[in-house]
């Protein structure tokens, strides 16, 4: 009997019969409408709250207000600048790895990918060490003393911190590529030129295009970088806090982040519905073990010093927050000293807050993601799409969005989570779950449909086929998810300035609070501290996993 | 059952055992948002709690604004008794709105505190008044304004000689509180608004980057971006003692805020809230705030901090604070159509 409802399960197209069959699995039933029903209390309810709470006049006054119009099309400068360039590197960058001829290309993955596990103003704070007036580069070296805040500097911070994004992304496409048809376009008499720009680019456009997107998505909701380096260049995101860090005005804060919303929701629907439904997939029949023909010399050479600097000034930057930690004064006083890590140990409580905090958000999205993954995967659930679209959602707002919505939200009384370390925790959990709901399902669709059958057929139930069947083999999925999350929230600003109360003090938020009161040096000590930490919990999960491949994504700072 | 299930499950309840539980509180508390230095506020929570033996949880963050707009989205539930920090130009606000519980700490009376210092209707204590300076960076200073044969700079005008041109920065009033009551000091100065904005118009000539908080300008001052830059003396004295390069000048005719504790209403601990604010207008926590935090007491028996001039010797220029608080949004709108969208 068993047996015999399952086999019908999956029939697409029969809402009724999928209905009826619901009914004889109550705990898929229950779980479904829990997993709902938890969407749209800690997704959609914050969502609305923020847009709804200035009222409708308030949207239309929007334009008498200078400063605002300034920061919109700030915001949009900034964004299509940064994509460009992001991309364009990237894009460099990903040929270079996509090529295994190409000389210390793990290392040169491996650097790429630092910046996606330090919180995201590391690198807008070590670029003002580096290349301030009295910058180790800027100063140091060539001598200048130019003022660096301001947007070019905030140009030049987006894109090393977003082209590892679109490197990665690109990268995939890349070696997806069948080196078989640029042999075969060779075989015909095209030049390297010729077949890269009639085989191999065609291939990759969407993975481009996508790439582009995410990026665009991640400097629109950028809080951070801007924050620190963008100087008086006023942004959405920016403004919406100085609004509320400046003059105590929620209003206007919800107003503005309101206004990030619709650019941000364009980019990702156009990245989800039409870029993605774009891949190309390559029907080449049998694999191929032929070998990528090399790249032609002079490009080869090209590639290796453009991204021996691209690494070498990650590296740098990275040099510059670990040297801070230890100078006295940065600029002005040299002598090494360890005094800035008496203060980093006095913030030892708030490290420990946010690995607590991220690692239980990471527990929190990997379950949530995987069981919502599981529904909407084996179509358990009539309601799939509509539990797809609003596990996706969160990637579309940006934090600074999510961190008012969450303020505004469980504040009432009624919801005693006011204060408490799990509301950052619900944040940071329901802002991730579109990461950990992907990969769980991609890790689902690599598994055939005949061994949940095959146990079906010997009466399992379908958790116990989730359980025994499914998890051990998304298992180092799992893992994947649950690092992804735990980085995210660890590296997290945007959401945490609005949620932070006295007992839950988390290390982005004192560092930011550092930076402030002009101790750079106490910023940068902090900053090593939880950047080794974090490096320290991604190895052992990484390790834990064998080696699962583990590539956070961040969302807007 | 496999064992990486029993792992999972395991890593699954110790998720749910640490997310649930929050740290343990002490008997009794009070719950501070508090906008001022780290130093200053945990010295004076563990004296209160020494002398009181009530304990205290604090938010503390570096820009009132922030504070005051939590206590606005927790109004329906507040979970903190005090803010303390931040200007007036943030308590009266909360007041309007009914979020402050009225008090009159009888200290004012005791310690005979000018009545300057406390809001009329009882909402607020001034606990320290804090001035507006001007920051040079001596280095620069010498280099490029010294060996033009121009002297240091005694009062605002001084600033608009060419001498400085793009050589200065200020906090943007449009985002920060500080910046907002140099702007509309101007007014009061010189007499008018069209007379203030005509000089802050001249101003701006000479600013090559706004700020947007306060204390950002003394990181642009002390790393040599700008040659000097208008600023809070707490922030600059602290940076100065820290030896950052930074020469402190008090202009006579300036701008103060006088910084302001509340009791919010509807709060976890009203009597120990009243508690705190005896205690910290007090001549002890009166003493360790002037010290540490660099600012003006509000008692006329505690000492004014070392390396400034006392307070007798600031002329606080006029300042109508009900006319600056009433015309905000309308002030900083005009500058930002007037200065700000025009660089």
């Amino acid at each position: 009997m068993s047996s015999e409802s399952l086999t019908h399960l999956p029939a697409p197209g029969l809402p009724g019969w999928r209905a009826r069959a619901l009914l004889r699995e109550p705990v898929t039933l229950v779980v479904g409408l829990g997993v709902g029903g938890l969407l749209l209390l800690f997704v959609l309810w914050p969502i609305l709250e923020v847009v709804t709470y200035a009222p409708a006049g308030d949207y239309l006054r929007l334009g008498e207000n200078a400063r605002w119009i300034r920061a919109t099309t700030n915001t949009f400068r900034m964004v299509a600048l940064s994509t460009a360039t992001a991309t364009l590197v990237g894009f460099l960058y990903a040929l270079a790895l996509s090529r295994p001829d190409f000389p210390g290309r793990e290392l040169l993955r491996l650097i790429a990918i630092l910046p996606l596990f330090s919180p995201p103003f590391t690198i807008g704070f070590s670029y003002l060490l580096m290349f301030g007036r009295f910058g180790v580069i800027s100063h140091g070296l060539f001598g200048l003393e130019a003022s660096i805040l301001g947007w070019g500097s905030l140009w030049a911070v987006q894109t090393i911190s977003n082209f590892p994004f679109a490197a990665l992304a690109i990268e995939r496409a890349l070696s997806a590529t069948p080196p078989t048809l640029e042999a075969a376009a060779r075989d015909l008499g095209g030049g390297w030129l010729a077949v890269f720009r009639t085989v191999t680019l065609p291939l990759v456009r969407p993975a481009v295009a996508g790439a582009a997107l995410l990026v665009a998505i991640y400097v629109l909701a950028d809080f951070a970088n801007p924050l620190i380096i963008g100087g008086d260049f006023p942004l959405l995101a920016t403004e919406a806090w100085y609004r509320i860090d400046g003059w105590g005005d929620l209003r206007g804060a919800t107003l503005l982040a309101a206004t990030l919303l619709p650019p941000a929701l364009i980019l990702f629907l156009a990245e989800r519905y039409w870029v993605s439904r774009r891949s190309y997939v390559v029907i080449a029949g049998r694999g191929s073990s032929l070998d990528r023909p090399p790249l032609p010399v002079s490009l080869r050479w090209g590639l290796t010093l453009f991204c021996g600097l691209t690494a070498g000034l990650i590296l740098s930057l990275y040099f510059g927050v670990v040297a801070g930690a230890f100078t006295r004064t940065w600029g002005v006083d040299w002598t090494p000293t360890l005094t800035q890590w008496g203060v980093a140990l006095t913030k030892l409580d708030h490290i420990r807050n946010s690995l607590v905090f991220a690692a239980a958000a990471g527990v929190g999205a990997t379950v949530l993601g995987t069981v919502a993954a599981y529904l909407v995967d084996q179509k358990a659930f009539p309601g799939g799409r509509l539990l797809d679209a609003l596990c996706v959602l969160p990637a579309a707002v940006p934090g600074v969005f999510f961190g008012i919505g969450y303020l505004l939200v469980f504040n009432r009384p009624g919801v005693a989570l006011a204060g408490t370390g799990l509301v950052m925790v619900l944040a940071f959990t329901f802002h991730n779950l579109p990461f950990s709901f992907q990969i769980a399902r991609a890790g689902l669709a690599q598994i055939h449909r005949n061994l949940a059958d095959a146990a079906a057929d010997l009466g399992a139930y379908r958790f116990r086929i989730l359980w025994d069947v499914h998890l051990p083999l998304i298992f180092p999925a799992c893992v994947s998810a649950w690092t992804t999350a735990f980085v995210n929230s660890v590296t997290n600003l945007s959401i945490a300035v609005f949620l932070v109360s006295g007992g839950n003090q988390v290390a982005t938020f004192s560092i930011l609070g550092l930076i402030g009161d002009n101790r750079l040096e106490a910023a940068s000590a902090v900053t090593t501290l939880l950047l080794l930490t974090t490096l320290l919990v991604v190895g052992a999960a990484w390790w834990l996993s064998r080696g699962a491949r583990v590539i956070p994504g961040v969302l807007g700072g | 059952m496999r064992r990486w299930s029993w792992f999972l499950a395991a890593v699954v309840f110790l998720g749910v055992v640490v997310g649930l539980s929050g740290p343990a509180g002490a008997q009794q508390k009070i719950v501070i948002y508090a906008a001022q230095d780290e130093k200053t506020t945990n010295e004076m929570t563990r004296m209160f709690t020494e002398e009181t033996k009530i304990g205290t949880e604090v938010i503390r963050v570096a820009a009132a604004g922030t504070l005051a707009t939590r206590i606005r989205a927790e109004k329906a539930a507040p979970k903190a008794d005090i803010f303390m920090g931040g200007s007036v130009e943030f308590h009266e606000p909360l007041a309007t709105e009914g979020l402050v519980l009225p008090y009159r700490s009888p200290v004012v009376a005791e310690a005979k505190i000018d009545p300057a210092y406390v809001s009329p209707q009882n909402f607020w204590h001034g606990f320290f008044v804090n001035s507006l300076v001007i920051i040079l960076n001596p280095q620069r200073f010498q280099r490029e304004i010294a060996s033009a044969g121009v002297a240091k700079p005694k009062t605002w005008d001084d600033l608009l000689n060419p001498v400085y041109a793009k050589k200065l920065t200020a906090g943007n009033p449009a985002t920060c509180g500080g910046a907002y009551i140099f702007t509309a000091l101007q007014i009061f100065r010189l007499g008018g608004e069209q007379q203030g904005f005509d000089w802050l118009k001249k101003l701006d000539g000479q600013i090559l980057q706004y700020t947007p908080t306060c204390p950002g300008t003394i990181t642009l001052v002390s790393r040599g971006e700008v040659a000097g830059g208008i600023t809070w003396a707490d922030d600059s004295i602290e940076a100065m003692l820290e030896k950052q390069p930074i020469d402190i000048v008090f202009p006579p005719d300036t701008g103060a805020e006088i910084g302001a504790i509340s009791i919010i209403k509807g709060g976890p601990n009203p009597e120990g809230a009243k508690k705190w604010v005896d205690f910290a207008l007090g001549k002890k926590a009166q003493a360790l705030k002037t010290e540490l935090g660099f600012t003006y007491p509000v008692r006329s028996d505690v000492d004014p901090p070392k390396n400034v001039p006392p307070l007798s010797d600031i002329k606080l220029g006029t300042y109508d604070r009900k006319f600056a608080i009433d015309n905000r949004e309308r002030l900083t709108k005009k500058w930002e159509a007037e200065i700000g969208s025009k660089r």
